[in-house]
């Protein structure tokens, strides 16, 4: 049996595309990032902005509602792709991936036709006379939101139905036969063995949304800002090229912490295995 | 966060004129070939042109400039027939202002001019960093400050605007009216990174007289624009505005006058007037202290200033000359869309370029810091 000891420079490619893609660039952001107030002033300075702190704060909770909205229609869509007749599996798993297919960009601007003002969303509202003017989503946190959960439900969605599709139908067979009724398969049987999946896309999707840049800038307003839109401006704008990179370091490091912890508690690395 | 870089304040104040400049449709592309297309192989350059000129040695000229549709007119209108005479190639580079500021005393610079506006240059001479002089034998632009003429040529003038949707009913008649929303319904869409012109306006709302404008009182703009917040959607290019028009989704617009003329001519249900305007005087393509293709540059420069050149822009381009002459090429219907026409100037509060020049770095600072508020 071949063991691959001979072939250890098959690795060469991928460490070289490692360094050359990730390491590299990410030296020279953490260098630029340092360059102005030394290593430590590099973690300390963006703090001194109040547009950064409050960034901070709404990219934080924004995140976490993200992630919750996610959740909710992700276990709602996933188990709807279980239970549904074939055809209709088709279907819902056709648009999921559709919108894996459709540049972000272009869902996004959809987004923005749909909610800005004397768009789509307004047009519908008025025919259904449900409103005489203008909804006021456009530019705000109540349209953002919506569009968030919409561009993240694949991550959520995936994950959940692998962990459905392990389920064993003997296990629902057998509680079934125990006379239990069907919410209480759902509660006791269902869900528990949703609880690995939907960590994993949780994780996912509230990191995803930590960074997330191009959806927030085209529909946040620029007085609801997330931490990625704040860096675009500091780095495209403003010019300020060491603010933007000590600000993604910060981002990166905040990350990169919140992923270790949730791996600590939920096992979210075990997870990848299983796709 | 650090104070603003002069690199800092002057990338975003070219990044306004960049959009501001750019901002030729096809429509109007192809509106405008038929017109003019024919009088442009006779006009664009005036016949001995090229006597005062020395014999040229360099095969190119290199220009930082902003690229995108009106680079495309400049290219077909100005560049192509300048090769014909001068023998030398323009090659356009990618405009960055920090880079052209440490060209300015290189001995070997890469680029030989940059499009440029009024107050970067000001700055620069402030600053004790001067743009390269021009030879004598290139012409200077008169409506160019005598003290600034020989630091640069071949500008325009542009002009930031009150537009409207002509379906409002009423016609506002100045920024008192943009603040209005009341008596005008609707969103007014407002620049989320293009801050030259909104302070002036609001303080023009407030009642300050035009001859007060200067130097700004930022407290009491921002205070006005304060009223108007919620009923602001911003954008972040020129066009991205036009979009909210086009659409429907504002009523009102702060934005360049070309923008505006542009929508109209495709057949938008807008219009705009020049009355309180914001008038950009002058802008400029400078050079380096020693630009490697200096003889070429200069002929490039003196070519640009010509008033059949400086005409061909404001036909296409709807930029105001910077060169009087120019204004007696252009019809009276083209005269009145041009922001550097004496009937449009009178009407506009033109822009204190020595006090702008001062004031910008703050002006970045209170903007940005306002809209993100």
């Amino acid at each position: 049996m071949w063991d691959g000891s001979g072939a250890r420079w098959l690795l060469v490619p991928p460490a070289v595309l490692l360094v050359l893609g990730l390491a590299g660039p990410l030296v020279a952001v953490v260098v630029a990032g340092s360059a102005g107030h030394g290593p430590a002033g590099m973690f300390a300075e963006p703090f001194r902005s109040g547009l950064f702190l409050r960034a901070v704060w709404r990219t934080l909770w924004m995140s976490a509602l993200v992630t919750a909205c996610t959740w909710v229609a992700g276990v709602v869509y996933a188990v709807a792709l279980g239970l549904a007749p074939v055809w209709l599996g088709r279907v819902l798993s056709g648009v999921l991936f559709l919108t894996f297919w459709v540049s972000l960009l272009v869902r996004t601007y959809g987004w923005v036709l749909t909610l800005q003002p004397a768009g789509a969303l307004d047009g519908l509202a008025k025919a259904l006379h449900l409103s005489s003017g203008d909804l006021g989503l456009y530019q705000t946190t109540g349209g953002l939101i919506p569009a968030m959960v919409h561009i993240m439900l694949p991550y959520m969605v995936l994950p959940v139905y692998a962990s459905l599709r392990a389920i064993d139908p003997a296990h629902l067979r057998a509680a079934r036969s125990l006379g239990a009724s069907e919410p209480l398969i759902v509660r006791k049987v269902v869900l528990p063995a949703l609880r690995s999946g939907s960590a994993a896309g949780a994780v996912i999707v509230f990191v995803m949304s930590l960074g997330f840049y191009v959806t927030p800038a085209f529909l946040g307003g620029p007085n609801g800002q997330l931490v990625s839109v704040v860096i675009g401006t500091e780095f495209g704008r403003l010019q300020n090229l060491g603010g933007a990179a000590a600000m993604g370091v910060v981002l990166l490091a905040a990350t990169l912490g919140l992923y270790l912890l949730a791996d600590r508690f939920l096992k979210i690395s075990d997870q990848w295995e299983r796709f | 966060m650090t104070s603003p870089s002069p690199s800092r304040r002057e990338f975003l104040t070219r990044m306004s004129v960049a959009t501001g400049g750019a901002l030729i449709a096809p429509s109007v592309l192809a509106a405008c070939g038929s017109s003019s297309s024919s009088g442009t192989s006779k006009s664009a350059a005036p016949a001995g042109l090229t006597a005062k000129w020395p014999k040229l040695t360099s095969r190119e000229v290199v220009l930082s400039g902003f690229g995108g549709l009106s680079y495309q007119v400049r290219e077909k209108e100005g560049f192509t027939p300048f090769t014909k005479l001068a023998g030398a190639r323009v090659v356009q580079a990618p405009w960055d202002y920090g880079k052209f500021v440490t060209m300015i005393p290189s001995a070997t610079p890469d680029w030989d001019l940059i499009d440029f506006d009024g107050y970067a240059v000001v700055g620069l001479i402030q600053e004790g960093k001067p743009t390269g002089k021009l030879a004598d034998w290139v012409r200077r632009c008169d409506l160019v400050p005598a003290q600034y003429q020989d630091y640069c040529a071949g500008g325009y003038a542009w002009s930031n605007v009150l537009g409207y949707s002509t379906k409002l009913g009423a016609t506002p008649q100045g920024w008192a009216d943009f603040f209005d929303t009341k008596k005008f319904p609707g969103k007014r869409a407002f620049p989320k990174s293009i801050y030259m012109g909104t302070v002036e306006a609001a303080l023009l709302a407030d009642g300050v007289p035009k001859d007060k404008i200067y130097p700004l009182d930022f407290d009491r703009a921002f205070k006005k624009l304060d009223t108007i917040k919620n009923d602001l959607i911003y954008y972040d290019t020129y066009a991205q505005g036009q979009q909210y028009m086009t659409q429907g989704s504002a009523s009102m617009i702060i934005t360049s006058s070309s923008r505006m003329i542009q929508l109209k001519n495709d057949g938008q249900p807008v219009d705009f007037s020049f009355q309180d305007a914001i008038l950009y005087p002058w802008s400029a393509f400078a050079m380096p202290q020693h630009p490697q293709h200096a003889d070429a540059a200069n002929a490039l420069l003196d070519f640009m200033s010509t008033p059949e050149q400086q005409a061909v822009v404001a036909k296409k381009v709807f930029l105001g000359p910077t060169v009087s002459a120019a204004l007696k090429l252009l019809t009276p219907a083209e005269l009145a869309l041009t922001p550097s026409a004496p009937d449009n100037v009178a009407k506009q509060l033109t822009i204190n370029v020595e006090s702008c020049a001062k004031q910008d770095a703050d002006y970045v600072k209170r903007f940005f810091a306002w809209v993100g508020k």
